[in-house]
């Protein structure tokens, strides 16, 4: 062996080597962000949004949660970015919007606010080594790793460039952005007829215990509101507006706040919300939260619903979407300092019409006579 | 715990940061000092750097670190000079203060958790967070003690000291090195230094250990995680899935940290002893102890096991001993009752073995020690005891033999993966039977090495910390 030599050898070989894996991923997907509308799991979609965010310069930005990051999946296109963050806490979308706000073509942010959100104790899934300053300013010692280095990556390109290779092929490329009426009246029309809603016992049971932990002893965090109030107001101090939606609730979620009795806890929180800023409310009971179809698990919604309820947010109207979508689009009603008490009053109208029916429907099985739905 | 927002370095050995930033720096600076002649500031150099790799993750820790070597410097100094007229008891008070921190800082909890009925009420749990490498610095310095008093080592310059309690290549999960073994290297700067030769088979063990972290490692935690962390009554496909995936998940990684360490310390000049020798291919429970965690065992045995067997008092001393070795071992990794049973288990498996007289057959030898070590190893893994059970059990068949089709049930692609980690465990060369076969032509060495390496960084990622770490 001339160990001199071997040296040598071994750092050309790993330099080609690494150099020409940066290079497949740098020429088809730069940042695995660019896909075709394709989301990445959980764990690389928290490494990859902040590079989205800190990269990209779309108009509308979306953050949130996993309830936007899964439910209104636009990809990273048509001027909107989804930068929903599974597991987020309000000061990770703090830290996403303010990087953001330097883009100056931003006109406009879509808040997606769920409840969770404010309890003093969420801590999300803040990762291990708090990596999103360093993902947002761009950081070679994380973004050469998660990206231009990095198999899963690798794996993307692949698929990408697969995709694109057959979407030539057949002249027909995957829809991102904003979905046109058509895709969204088909989308809606496949899921009701073939639900493609998991039905995995286990997995529902481990929604059921996340639902139930979210709401157990609920309260809110005067901190929290803060942090909210203050991302709202940096915000629209640099002149973008700004949209909270209050996310779609399903009936798993909605039975974990009765039976955790924080239902005015809850109710409470909607009121000081109101009162920071107005917003678009699509949570509580809602004829959406007791169709199990148009959802993923008990927790998020189908895209397509993400989809109708962005057009909706941003004024786009959804004529030719159908009728489901009509009726999904009808549901994010606004609310502000105003309105609030009014709208208090409903949503325990609803919420007593639901229980009632709920009530109802339990005699009925008792008695052994077919529900209301089995017609 | 840090607030958002601190992005501090963390310096994993599987980190970009390491990798391509903190290591050339230290080697860069090493060779400097070396070209330039001035020996003598190796030391501080290695040392500075030592302390930036610890301070890395929490500098409040360094002073806790610096705290701990220099009570334990000075302890020693005492104990050289009192070698003429020992005096009882200045061993044991140097000993008991060192295991009164790693008990503060470890145990704590565990103990607040079990004596709460008696505690007086409003009293609320201390929340201590677990230094870094505790666990190992202590016994590093317990042992040095007892070897000063043993006139096995002498006292070396004060920044040798610290240097050898710190050495960052194995400051954090061991290997656990004797003062003889270490010292005499770090005394003699000259040696610390490296060549083409000291590099290569630096480079490569590194290469090696890194490949098995983060590919083989980390895939198995993927797997064998889901099953631990929520199937209640787990199906014995699963709990024999999961207890095996596991099982070689801690030997890859553990021993990829040994592997990356003792690389890391060819690099700097400086020869660290193996901790693993192929474990899972022991013949029975005592050679399986032989070949693992080599250098902790070797710890238990000198400074534990034969201390305990030799005592007069005890009249069953081997038995005896034995049980509270490994109890000893048991509480050591955890504050946890799984852990403790997870010493006696092990106590108990080398008492029957002991005195099993009949020997077996090689094959089912080797069977029944893994089988029995993968057992103890679902209770090393569990987060506690009814965890624990439900996994035996369902690796009893208990649960039903049934394949499942439940979230991250092991389905047939996991147990090829498993299942050829395995065959590769029992089977394959280990690292330093390779050293011992040294590809001849340098093309092909370069390019293995190219494809471990190359694989290995591009599937760091984020990285995740090497299990050893908790303890």
């Amino acid at each position: 062996m001339n160990a001199a030599r071997r040296l040598k050898l071994m750092s050309i070989y790993t330099a080609v080597l690494l150099a020409a894996v940066a290079a497949v991923n740098w020429s088809i997907d730069p940042l695995g962000i660019w896909g075709n509308g394709d989301r990445p799991d959980e764990t690389l979609a928290r490494e990859l949004v902040p590079y989205a965010v800190a990269l990209d310069r779309p108009e509308t930005l979306l953050v949130g949660n996993s309830r936007i990051a899964w439910s209104m999946n636009v990809g990273a296109s048509a001027g909107v970015l989804n930068a929903g963050l599974p597991g987020a806490t309000l000061d990770e979308i703090g830290a996403l919007v303010d990087r953001a706000l330097e883009n100056p073509a931003l006109r406009r942010i879509v808040l997606g606010a769920d409840a969770p959100l404010f309890r003093p104790g969420h801590s999300g899934l803040n990762d291990r080594y708090r990596a999103l300053p360093r993902r947002l300013h761009l950081d070679p010692l994380v973004l050469v790793p998660e990206t231009l280095l990095n198999e899963r990556i690798l794996d993307r390109s692949r698929r990408v460039f697969t995709q694109r290779w057959s979407a030539a092929a057949k002249d027909s490329p995957g829809e991102t952005g904003l979905w046109s009426p058509d895709h969204i009246r088909a989308e809606i029309g496949e899921l009701l007829d073939h639900p493609r809603t998991t039905s995995n016992p286990l997995r529902r049971q481990a929604h059921e215990r996340m639902a139930r932990g979210a709401y157990t002893g609920f309260g809110d965090s005067d901190e929290r509101l803060a942090t909210y109030a203050a991302i709202i107001e940096r915000a629209e101090a640099h002149g973008v507006e700004v949209i909270v939606l209050l996310p779609v609730q399903g009936a798993l979620e909605l039975d974990a706040m009765e039976e955790e009795g924080v239902w005015s806890e809850v109710q409470a929180l909607y009121r000081k919300l109101a009162l920071i800023h107005p917003f678009r409310d699509a949570s509580g009971y809602s004829f959406l939260a007791f169709e199990p179809r148009l959802f993923i698990d008990p927790l998020h919604v189908w895209p397509v619903v993400g989809q109708v309820l962005l057009r909706s947010l941003l004024g786009r109207g959804c004529a030719g979407c159908g009728d489901v979508a009509a009726r999904i689009a009808e549901l994010p009603v606004a609310v502000d300092a105003d309105n609030v008490e009014a709208r208090l009053a409903e949503r325990e109208q609803r919420r007593a019409l639901a229980r009632a029916a709920a009530g109802d429907a339990r005699r009925r099985a008792r008695l052994g006579a077919p529900s209301a739905s089995d017609g | 715990m840090p607030a958002f927002g601190e992005a501090g370095l963390r310096v994993l050995f599987n980190s970009f940061e390491f990798l391509f930033f903190f290591l050339p720096l230290v080697l860069g600076a090493l060779a400097l000092l070396d070209r330039g002649g001035r020996h003598a500031a190796k030391i501080p150099l290695l040392l500075g750097a030592s302390l930036v790799f610890y301070g890395s993750w929490d500098p409040r820790y360094l002073l806790l670190i610096g705290a701990s070597i220099s009570f334990n410097y000075g302890w020693a100094l005492l104990l050289q000079r009192q070698r003429a007229s020992p005096r009882r008891g200045a061993l044991a008070a140097g000993v008991a203060v060192n295991l009164a921190g790693l008990a503060f800082f470890k145990y704590t909890a565990f103990l607040f958790d079990n004596l709460q009925p008696l505690l007086p009420a409003g009293l609320t749990r201390p929340a201590i967070a677990l230094p870094l490498g505790i666990s190992f610095f202590t016994l590093q310095q317990i042992a040095f003690l007892v070897d000063v008093r043993d006139r096995q080592t002498d006292v070396p310059s004060f920044p040798v000291y610290a240097l050898f309690v710190s050495f960052f290549p194995q400051l954090v999960a061991g290997p656990i090195v004797r003062a003889r073994e270490l010292i005499p290297q770090l005394a003699d700067p000259r040696r610390l230094r490296s060549d083409s030769a000291r590099l290569v088979n630096g480079l490569g063990a590194i290469a090696v250990g890194l490949f098995k972290k983060v590919v083989l490692a980390d895939m198995l935690g993927g797997i064998a995680e889901p099953v631990f962390a929520f199937h209640f009554h787990p199906s014995f496909v699963d709990a024999w899935g999961a207890a095996l995936a596991f099982t070689l998940q801690i030997y890859f990684d553990f021993s990829a940290y040994a592997d990356i360490a003792i690389g890391l310390g060819r690099l700097i000049g400086v020869d660290l002893p193996e901790n693993f020798e192929s474990p899972y291919r022991a013949r029975n429970i005592a050679e399986f102890w032989r070949r693992w965690h080599i250098t902790f065992s070797t710890f238990l045995r000198d400074y534990v096991f034969i201390p305990l067997a030799r005592h007069p008092r005890n009249r069953d001393r081997v038995g005896f001993a034995l049980l509270a070795t490994f109890l000893l071992a048991g509480i050591w990794h955890g504050a946890a009752w799984t852990f403790v049973a997870w010493g006696l288990l092990n106590g108990v498996y080398m008492l029957v073995a002991q005195r099993w007289r009949r020997p077996l057959p090689s094959p089912l030898a080797h069977a029944l020690t893994f089988i029995a070590v993968a057992v103890g190893m679902v209770l090393f893994r569990a987060v506690d005891f009814s965890r624990a059970v439900d996994i035996v059990l369902g690796m009893t068949g208990a649960h039903g033999f049934a394949w499942r089709s439940d979230v991250g049930s092991l389905d047939a692609n996991k147990l090829i993966r498993v299942f050829s980690l395995l065959a590769i465990a029992l089977l394959a060369p280990n690292r330093r039977q390779l050293e011992h076969r040294p590809l001849r032509s340098d093309r092909w060495a370069a390019l293995v090495f190219a494809l471990i390496f190359g694989i290995a960084v591009i599937e760091i990622g984020t990285p995740q910390p090497f299990v050893y770490f908790q303890f």
